[in-house]
């Protein structure tokens, strides 16, 4: 299978790009030039320069250094959201899958339910009630964000039980956790894992639009969708303080989906003839 | 000459590199007769056949040769002049008729457009002649097959309406692409028997693609036999099959076991006589059908019906009957696997293993073959030593290769990683062995390697066998009893000799007679 | 389905409930100069001074009848502030799923079969593009450029001020206009998600044996694709229409706060600004209702297209 992603340039690009993202984040200090809270009125919507290399905010603060803070935030929401999505969706969707019956249909239900609702309106209600800050953000996204995954890895493991070397297992006296753990989950996790990159592409755009909303993180924390929410005031005045966090999130969300794309074409090769 | 191919090349493009799936093949199809393709699968039967109306992918195939036809070369024909020919001239069936036939219209519709493409009359003369096809085909009431969807016909009737759509517009030639392969057998020799009858009436040419020589026996005028891409035999149907000049043909002759008792496969079994190992007292087991999206109808497929059965140590019982005849069921309910409703098993515990008959389902992808056939130990908590030593062991007793214990199933090719399964079975000293169908999916070659290797282990382990299967040949060569099961029961339960030369049940007959 | 019904009144409660303290406390915080006494009041009059299960049983009870209560803002029924928020909400989502799907379902069709081309390459990059650019940064570039700097069409609200003056048709042209941008900004997305959806579907059909058959009987090649290959390549995409029920309404929430639109998303937002926890709850439940509803009748919709449903066997 690695040979089949790495002959895939589109998901190469993408984990790339992923790669690069977590050194910016990692050596944020390094690189960013100024402190990214610093304000300076004097220095106020200056367009991008050689000193401010995309220009500063409304009150002076240096745009790239922000920037640069904010992807750690970005990163760090979107795959902390979406690893806990992950464990809670592969517990339930495993237990589902694997013993049916009643277990199946209250998991299920449950996810039902959850489905119905729209995910950000989930999600705001939820913020109305505990407060906006990060940490709240980033389990209310994981929270919210396991339904998806409970139910793919719930359908591999249907199809999966039934396969000849499950009941062989069982034959040879296997124990149902280890029939779950060694079998089925290996076997049937990939197109959840497909889904995590998605889904952390889906939390980078989510504490985006959160932020955005002055629902996320709270100023003065730098996050690509807050430094938009001060941009939109300054509408027609500082294009850069608009343009260039947006790119961000665009390339960030595009290297994700990308990357899913690739493994998802590497798990399910187009059949041949 | 109806059709004559010269120099047919075919190149597949497959992941950047070019695959050459044919390699230069000449025949020719003379008016009015049938001609038996015969290969292996990967030979480059299908996609020869399908390059003759240029049905193959086009972005993904390149095809080079001369393909005459009625005086043209079918390979330089553009678009409307290949649709001309497609279906009125050159017609074909497929091998799946479940999956051939559009799901979302109605069997008659297709039919209908299939003659509203190449002929200029009113739809409703036109459902008039699909009426008079189903018919042509032994469809019982043409009507309702008509105003039917695909899903709901059986696969015969599916297969039927398939050859009525072929015929149509009376071909002069008709594609056969393993068109029973996917049919029960019983069912296999009728649809054998139409073709052969339509043929005659409309006086069209018949290129019958298969992989079995039963088959072309039937049907066949004349073989050409392929193997890698290319023709490495032809003549007439009875020089081929009494002389077959070809490696190739003779092992694959040879590897279609026949049903004539031979001496040496006459001898007794070495074991102890007459202790029962397994026993089976009144099993029934349903399942429920679930109907529609919403509702359970409460409506229950009866899979075992009163099932008895008694295997003596060191015997093979033969488990014969088509698909849906309960025979995997039954498998499971004497393994353990699944519970009956009523009845009762008794068996030894933890003696019985089984192997199944897709060595693809049967091993996970996910592990190396090490892995896989220490399964067994390392659930008992066998230590390292012991572990490798079963290993080294139970792979020389299949014959597989030590060094090649860290590779995954994918990398083995089907006979090797059905001796995978079987070792894995082995690793736990079983007494038993449930084999389920265990080389039908395997080619005929294979076939025989695999048979031998479970004849010489039963010998040197003394193993008892339940041999099942929906091949009577291979039962033949394997059972000392045969237990043939219909609907769920066991109709009849004899020693092979006598299900072979005196079957009681008529179904057995029926049976045996699609097969003879 | 009455489980489901349950289930979601009960999380749509519970999503309030759970937390510690009152939801008045939060209110109350606003608010400071509010004094205690005060506080026992408004815990009285919303009957928060009583058991929780007690509170949902009241709850729903109320809810039965349509009945959620009373903004904390201003003290209108809850009911009602919806009712004049819901209809805006669904006249621009339904126009963006028209768009949608009137561009969708041809592009897709069209990249499949020519899979590899360059029509199919440039609509990859374009989908690809649109997934994943945030919709309110969409939202900002498209009020930047059309709104602020050309100035041709409006950035706010669903109508002109002087609205009321208008004639008829004048009414009509007015909102459309206004509507441009948030529809336009809607439809960005989902063209991008569904017709990539589609070309998916078209490659899996395209591929299957019953599209050889077609072509084996001479059928012309537009009858191949337009009839047997895209007849059963839609199918799937009913579902998609029931499923983006509730990723329209997510949507709604930033759009109609961009464009300052009184929809639903718009007035969930305020709410969750001021805490107005009846009109969050009543959110909360009308609209997992709606993609309930969506579902059904995408379900309905499947099973009428798919004979294989319809006369199961």
């Amino acid at each position: 299978m690695m040979k089949q992603i790495f002959r895939n340039n589109q998901a190469v690009f993408g984990a790339g790009i992923i790669l690069l993202l977590i050194l910016v984040a990692v050596f944020a200090p390094k690189i960013a030039k100024y402190d990214p809270a610093f304000i300076n009125i004097q220095s106020a919507l200056l367009g991008p320069s050689l000193e401010h290399p995309l220009g500063t905010d409304s009150l002076g603060r240096d745009l790239f250094s922000r920037m640069i803070y904010a992807s750690r935030i970005a990163l760090l929401i979107g795959f902390i959201a979406m690893g806990l999505a992950l464990g809670v969706g592969v517990i339930f969707g495993s237990l589902a899958g694997y013993f049916g019956g009643k277990t199946d249909s209250i998991i299920m239900r449950f996810a039902d339910i959850m489905l119905c609702f729209p995910r950000f309106f989930l999600i705001l209600a939820v913020i109305a009630v505990v407060g906006p800050n990060i940490f709240n953000v980033m389990v209310i996204i994981g929270l919210t964000g396991w339904m998806g995954m409970a139910r793919l890895i719930r359908a591999e493991i249907l199809s999966l039980k039934t396969r000849d070397y499950v009941s062989a297992s069982r034959a040879l006296g296997a124990s149902h956790f280890f029939i779950i753990t060694k079998h089925l989950i290996p076997n049937g996790i990939g197109p959840v894992l497909v889904s995590f990159v998605f889904g952390v592409a889906g939390a980078i755009l989510t504490e985006a639009a959160l932020s955005f909303l002055g629902l996320g993180v709270q100023p003065p924390n730098p996050s690509w969708g807050n430094i938009l929410m001060e941009g939109k005031a300054v509408l027609g005045v500082g294009w850069w303080v608009i343009i260039f966090p947006g790119l961000a999130i665009l390339i960030t969300v595009l290297a994700f989906n990308l990357l899913g794309e690739g493994l998802r074409d590497a798990l399910n090769p187009r059949v041949e003839r | 000459m109806l059709l004559t191919v010269k120099n047919l090349k075919i190149h597949f493009r497959h992941d950047g590199e070019i695959v050459e799936a044919v390699r230069g093949i000449d025949f020719a199809i003379n008016e009015n007769e049938v001609v038996g393709l015969v290969g292996e699968s990967g030979s480059g039967k299908t996609v020869s056949a399908l390059s003759i109306t240029k049905l193959l992918p086009k972005g993904d195939s390149v095809v080079t040769g001369e393909v005459m036809f009625g005086g043209k070369n079918l390979l330089d024909a553009n678009e409307e002049e290949i649709r001309r020919v497609r279906g009125s001239k050159i017609a074909m069936i497929f091998q799946e008729p479940s999956t051939s036939l559009n799901p979302v219209l109605k069997i008659g519709e297709q039919i209908d457009e299939a003659i509203l493409a190449h002929r200029k009359i009113s739809k409703k003369n036109a459902r008039k002649n699909t009426i008079e096809l189903l018919g042509k085909v032994n469809l019982n009431d043409p009507e309702r097959i008509c105003a039917s969807y695909p899903h709901l016909l059986s696969g015969g009737e599916r297969q039927r309406a398939m050859i009525a759509m072929a015929i149509s517009l009376e071909p002069e030639l008709l594609i056969a692409d393993e068109p029973t392969t996917a049919l029960d057998v019983t069912i296999q020799s009728e649809i054998l028997k139409l073709l052969l009858e339509l043929k005659k009436e409309l006086r069209m040419s018949v290129i019958f693609i298969t992989h079995d020589f039963g088959i072309i026996n039937k049907i066949a005028e004349r073989v050409l036999v392929m193997k890698n891409g290319k023709i490495i035999e032809e003549g007439k149907k009875e020089d081929i099959l009494s002389f077959p000049k070809a490696e190739y043909t003779k092992k694959l002759l040879l590897a279609v076991p026949k049903i004539t008792i031979k001496p040496e496969t006459r001898e007794e079994n070495p074991a102890k006589m007459g202790r029962v190992l397994i026993e089976a007292k009144n099993l029934n087991k349903a399942f429920a059908i679930e109907k529609g999206l919403l509702r359970n109808t409460g409506e229950k497929i009866r899979a075992v019906v009163n099932v008895n059965l008694k295997i003596e140590e060191g015997k093979t019982v033969g488990l014969v009957g088509e698909s849906g005849s309960g025979k995997t069921t039954l498998a499971r309910l004497l393994l353990g696997l699944i519970q009956p409703d009523s009845g009762k098993v008794t068996i030894p515990r933890r003696v019985a293993q089984i192997v199944f008959q897709d060595p693809y389902s049967s091993l996970d992808p996910r592990m190396r073959m090490r892995d896989i056939v220490l399964e067994g130990p390392t659930i008992r908590g066998a230590s390292k030593a012991e572990k490798v030593s079963i290993l080294k062991d139970v792979l020389s007793k299949t014959q597989l290769d030590y060094e090649e214990r860290m590779k995954y199933p994918h990398q083995f090719s089907g006979g090797q990683r059905q001796r995978i399964a079987i070792a894995r079975a082995l690793a736990v000293n079983p007494k038993i062995l449930i084999l389920d169908e265990p080389v039908s999916s395997l080619d005929v070659l294979i076939q025989s390697d695999i048979l031998k290797l479970l004849k010489d282990l039963q010998k040197t382990l003394s193993l008892t066998y339940v041999f099942i299967s929906h091949d009577l040949r291979v039962v033949e060569y394997m059972a000392d009893e045969v237990a043939v099961m219909y609907k769920g029961e066991i109709v009849e339960l004899a020693s092979r000799d006598r299900i072979y030369t005196s079957a009681q049940h008529p179904y057995t007959r029926r049976l045996l007679s699609s097969v003879l | 389905m009455i489980p489901i019904l349950i289930g979601i009144t009960i999380i749509s409660f519970a999503v309030i409930h759970l937390a510690p303290g009152k939801p008045t406390d939060l209110m109350v915080q606003l608010k400071p100069n509010v004094d205690l006494e005060a506080r026992e009041k408004l815990n009285q009059i919303y009957g928060l001074d009583k058991p929780i299960y007690v509170q949902y049983f009241n709850w729903i009870k109320k809810l039965a009848r349509l009945d959620f209560g009373r903004s904390f803002i201003d003290n209108r029924p809850v009911m009602e502030k919806i009712s004049e928020r819901l209809p805006v909400t669904i006249l621009i989502n339904v126009l963006a799923m028209a768009i949608i799907f009137l561009f969708s379902i041809p592009i897709g069709v069209k990249s499949a079969v020519r899979r590899g081309s360059v029509f199919d390459k440039t609509t990859t990059i374009f989908v690809f593009m649109g997934f994943a650019a945030p919709s309110f940064w969409i939202g900002l570039l498209l009020m930047s450029f059309f709104g602020v700097r050309l100035g041709i069409l409006p950035v706010s609200g669903i109508a002109s001020l002087d609205f009321e003056n208008f004639t008829l048709i004048h009414k009509v042209l007015d909102v459309m206009r206004h509507l441009v941008l948030p529809v336009s900004v809607i439809s960005i997305g989902g063209l991008a998600g569904i017709s990539r959806y589609m070309r998916q579907s078209m490659l899996g059909v395209i591929s299957q044996d019953y599209v050889r058959t077609a072509r084996a009987k001479g059928l012309p090649e537009k009858t191949v694709i337009y009839k047997h290959a895209l007849g059963n390549a839609l199918l799937p995409i009913i579902t998609i229409l029931g499923l983006s029920v509730p990723s329209l309404i997510s949507g709604s929430v930033i759009i109609e706060t961009i464009f300052s639109i009184p929809g639903m998303g718009r007035l969930m937002f305020e709410s969750v600004f001021t805490r107005d926890y009846n009109v969050i709850m009543a959110g909360l439940v009308v609209s997992a209702f709606l993609t309930l509803f969506g579902n059904l009748i995408a379900d309905i919709a499947y099973a009428y297209a798919d004979p294989r449903i319809r006369y199961g066997k």
